[in-house]
């Protein structure tokens, strides 16, 4: 049974996202907002809105009693939560449930599950998926079994903290020779961090690549992969520019990974829609690092690809229906790529906020723009600065990037800084229209 | 020019006797124009402060304008189901004309099935309802017109 009315628990381009969704259904939407996006898109585009806050998230869009009241006057059965906000929260999916409001997501367990990131290693191990080689805690009374243990996982390797978190207690060491003095300081800095010694080494990726998959389950056990995104291009682990399908991946390795990582899922139960992160090291493993339980921002990309609406089957999974398709009916064509337009200035990457006094976007063949920005709207400074995301889609690799190129160049969003003088740059370096490159791609490149 | 030196602009402006200053920097503008606030001239009190001690000070003589100037607007605090009764039958929390204090309860907003109290933030007389009872009400929904007075004098 389709949802009488949905209510969207986020704001910015992914609520109007959902909002095209819901629209393309013949949903009615309720949009939630702060009194600072009292004129933001979302509000203007959904069939009702509630104010549920103040400016500060944790007031409105992170406070769970407004946000479930809001939906409750307004008389919503369903909540979309987009990404970030209450995504993850596997709290907020059971207070839907006690509620008996539909979370449009997973299972409050596989939120769980996901979200203890040490947990979700250890399951996807043991469900099949390959993970970064490590050892158990070495042995700190017998060197000789610490080094026979870090040879077995070989060099560059990382020291850890088994207690640690936030860098403590880590070293990196590229030889042997370095590991006896690395890991006696790695110990002292533990001990003193965490009250507890105990470490284990990890094998150290260089200059990895981020490779991820999109899944799409449904609650009656059918599960598809829709192939990888490609999302190296980052700066402070904050994802710029994604592309699919990843220019290093072959078609064996999407066929024996996407297998993989969906019998992984059924082995959780995991239903809705879902991306299963891996690091790609130098010499082409790949390595399970995280899940994300919810829709990703680079979404497009992929439909762009599939033909698939991501948005559109994770409501109708919700809503009880069953996939309609297997993975053997899931084409890939052609080559899409996304930048993400951040109101930042484009070197020092500081926020620039306030009023848009000229917004044209581009268009024509092959552009898709997620956007949540209009001439004569003031970006809030209390947000996320994400305000558009430019999609190109082309035939091949060639053809999608002067595409974006192109639309990049005729793009005019003037009275902000954003960050397209930047992605300009990446689309067009060498390395980069070549395929060649890592996390670091930017460090290395000189762009940032 | 930097937040330091309009700073500094507007102190200097506060302390003299200028009305207006106006600074072209080319691509850069400023104006600074003291505030006035339109009931009292010459005054430098905020308006809210004044329009609140205006009634004391002037009795019965203060102007219809005036007294518009102290009505508050008592918002909703939170989304919910606004009640103006404790109870279905029961008599409302405050009607027009009752007086209130500083933590009278004015009503109840329930938000997911918990009723919570919503009390007065001001001392004043309650000159209009906004809403009905078991209305709907957003953040930051006008709910009450209190007109501001303190409390009992005699």
């Amino acid at each position: 049974m389709m949802f009488r009315k949905i209510l969207i628990a986020n704001r910015g381009e992914i609520a109007v996202r959902i909002i095209y969704a819901c629209r393309e259904l013949g949903v009615p939407t309720v949009a939630v907002y702060s009194e600072v996006d009292r004129d933001s898109l979302h509000v203007k585009l959904a069939d009702e809105a509630v104010c549920v806050g103040p400016a500060r998230s944790y007031e409105s869009y992170l406070n769970i009693p407004s946000i479930i009241s809001a939906a409750e006057i307004a008389n919503v059965d369903a909540i979309h939560p987009g990404y970030g906000y209450l995504a993850e929260s596997a709290y907020f999916a059971e207070v839907c449930e006690t509620c008996g409001i539909k979370f449009i997501g997973p299972s409050p367990d596989s939120i769980k599950l996901m979200g203890d990131k040490a947990q979700a290693r250890r399951r996807m191990k043991e469900a099949g998926l390959p993970v970064v080689p490590g050892s158990n805690v070495l042995p700190e009374k017998e060197p000789r079994k610490a080094r026979a243990e870090a040879e077995r996982v070989g060099y560059p390797l990382i020291i850890k903290a088994v207690a640690g978190g936030g860098g403590r207690g880590m070293r990196i060491v590229r030889r042997a020779e370095e590991l006896d003095s690395m890991l006696e300081t790695a110990r002292a800095e533990a001990g003193a961090s965490f009250g507890s010694p105990e470490v284990y080494v990890e094998k150290f990726l260089v200059n990895p690549r981020h490779i991820e998959f999109q899944v799409l389950a449904d609650e009656h056990g059918n599960v598809v992969h829709l192939g990888e995104r490609e999302c190296s291009i980052q700066r402070r682990h904050q994802k710029l520019i994604e592309e699919t399908p990843s220019p290093v991946l072959t078609a064996k390795q999407r066929e024996e990974l996407g297998d993989a990582v969906c019998k992984a899922m059924k082995q959780i139960g995991y239903f809705s829609a879902g991306t299963v992160e891996f690091l790609r090291d130098s010499d082409g493993s790949l390595y399970f690092i995280e899940m994300n339980t919810r829709v990703q921002v680079e979404h497009p990309i992929t439909e762009m690809v599939t033909g698939i609406d991501i948005v559109k089957t994770q409501i109708l999974i919700a809503a009880g229906e069953t996939l309609g398709f297997r993975q053997k009916d899931v084409h890939f064509s052609g080559h899409a790529v996304e930048c993400r337009i951040n109101a930042e200035n484009p070197i020092s990457f500081r926020p620039s906020p306030g009023l848009i006094n000229a917004y044209v976007p581009p268009g024509g063949p092959g552009i898709r723009l997620d956007s949540v920005a209009y001439q004569g709207w003031k970006v809030p400074s209390h947000y996320d600065s994400l305000i558009a995301k430019l999609i190109a889609f082309g035939r091949d690799r060639g053809e999608s990037l002067v595409r974006m190129s192109r639309a990049l160049d005729l793009f005019i969003v003037e009275g902000i800084d954003t960050t397209i003088p930047l992605h300009q740059k990446i689309i067009r370096h060498p390395d980069f229209v070549q395929g060649r490159y890592g996390t670091h791609f930017l460090e290395e490149a000189g762009l940032i | 020019m930097d937040w330091q030196e309009i700073k500094e602009l507007l102190q200097l402006v506060d302390r003299s006797q200028i009305e207006e200053v106006e600074i072209d920097q080319g691509d850069f503008k400023v104006r600074v124009r003291r505030f006035q606030p339109p009931s009292v001239p010459g005054a430098t009190v905020p308006a809210v402060v004044s329009s609140q001690m205006l009634p004391a000070a002037t009795g019965e003589s203060t102007t219809r304008a005036e007294v518009e100037e102290d009505l508050y607007i008592f918002k909703a605090p939170l989304v919910g189901t606004f009640y103006s009764t404790p109870k279905p039958d029961a008599e409302p929390f405050v009607k027009v004309g009752d007086f209130v204090t500083k933590n009278t309860v004015l009503c109840i907003i329930e938000a997911m099935k918990i009723f919570n109290q919503i009390e007065s933030d001001v001392s004043g007389e309650i000159v209009a309802v906004l809403v009905e009872n078991g209305q709907p009400v957003e953040y930051g929904e006008p709910l009450f017109k209190i007109r501001l007075r303190e409390p009992a004098r005699v």
